[in-house]
């Protein structure tokens, strides 16, 4: 079985990462390192790391913590304010249904060539055929629904 | 009647918006550890995404989830390690998303700001660079996590969704592979 650790490991990563690696330990320890692969990768891996995220210091600015703060309190308010208000949308969705449906039926009731015109249509040859096949026309209706619903879910959401 | 009907949805409304957008952490409370870790977490970004302006966007984002999420920490530490884990997802997301942008490398960036290095220093970090950019992205998090933050193998397990008994050997293997990559490799 290969091995992954070595008992000076952990002194020459502590070395690489504070930046002491070579010049700041001593020549023992440089030695086996010279020696010892497992050693000096972990030096050439983290000295590296450790190098470069010393020269990104300074080299870029994050914003301000009170802005931070401030938006994420503007955006967490104004979600809030959104599922808050979605009972309401529903509501009012539901209302605009019933009223469309209240509307349809008084017209339907009321009016004489609304009638004759659905006579005519139970009358076709078409409505008969449908009734006949009534799970057919179910069928088919479903799936003129639920594949545009079923495409949204699959490619339509990120 | 009307009038008041409106008036008292609205108040209801935003009372209701200003409980739910409520965070666990005070102001100063949140102030103090952004200062404390937001640097830390951009780099971060910016290494595992190799792009600056996502690092940017995805540090806002990292924060605020952070602060939504409303969970209580019992330690620093603990915070940490939940703002590593929402940054990693973040940025594998965001990975997922534009798949056709390869890492890149942020040292290019970086060199038009420090004038003053060396011609060697320059020449490093381009093979530093593309070195990265050929380790896989979880590669890229846990050495950066271990040897850029000091991240324990338990931190760094919590942060990228792992199991802290396969670090070591995880963390071995990437570290063999960028010191081969670096051109070092026994």
């Amino acid at each position: 079985m290969r091995h992954i650790d070595c008992e000076f490991e952990a002194e020459v990563l502590a070395a690489a990462v504070e930046s002491r690696w070579p010049d700041g330990v001593d020549a023992q320890l440089r030695a086996h390192v010279a020696a010892c692969p497992i050693c000096s990768e972990a030096a050439l891996a983290a000295g590296a790391i450790s190098e470069v995220r010393n020269e990104m210091r300074g080299s870029f600015v994050v914003p301000d913590s009170g802005r931070v703060w401030w938006l994420a309190q503007l955006r967490a308010r104004r979600e809030a304010i959104e599922a808050a208000g979605r009972p309401i949308t529903v509501a009012h969705l539901v209302a605009f249904a019933c009223a469309a449906g209240l509307l349809g039926a008084c017209f339907g009731a009321t009016s004489t060539w609304f009638q004759d015109a659905l006579k005519w249509v139970a009358s076709s040859p078409i409505a008969a055929l449908l009734a006949q096949h009534v799970a057919l026309a179910a069928g088919a209706g479903a799936i003129l629904l639920l594949i545009p619903a079923a495409a949204y879910f699959a490619f339509g959401r990120d | 009647m009307f009038r008041d009907v409106t008036f008292t949805d609205v108040s209801r409304l935003e009372a209701m918006a200003d409980a739910c957008a409520g965070f666990v952490m005070d102001e100063d409370a949140f102030r103090a550890f952004y200062d404390r870790t937001a640097r830390g977490v951009w780099a971060y970004l910016a290494r595992i995404t190799g792009d600056r302006q996502m690092a940017d966007d995805l540090l806002q984002e990292t924060f605020y989830r952070f602060l939504r999420a409303a969970a209580t920490h019992d330690s620093e530490a603990h915070r940490r390690n939940s703002l590593y884990r929402i940054a990693t997802n973040l940025a594998r997301d965001a990975r997922r998303r534009s798949l056709t942008h390869p890492f890149a490398g942020i040292g290019g960036e970086i060199e038009r700001v420090a004038v003053s290095e060396t011609a060697g220093a320059t020449e490093r970090r381009t093979d530093f660079d593309r070195a990265m950019s050929r380790l896989k992205p979880r590669e890229r998090a846990m050495l950066w996590l271990a040897y850029a933050e000091g991240a324990s193998h338990q931190e760094i397990a919590g942060a990228l969704g792992l199991r802290p008994a396969s670090m070591k050997f995880l963390l071995f293997r990437a570290r063999r592979k960028l010191a081969e990559l670096l051109g070092g490799g026994k």
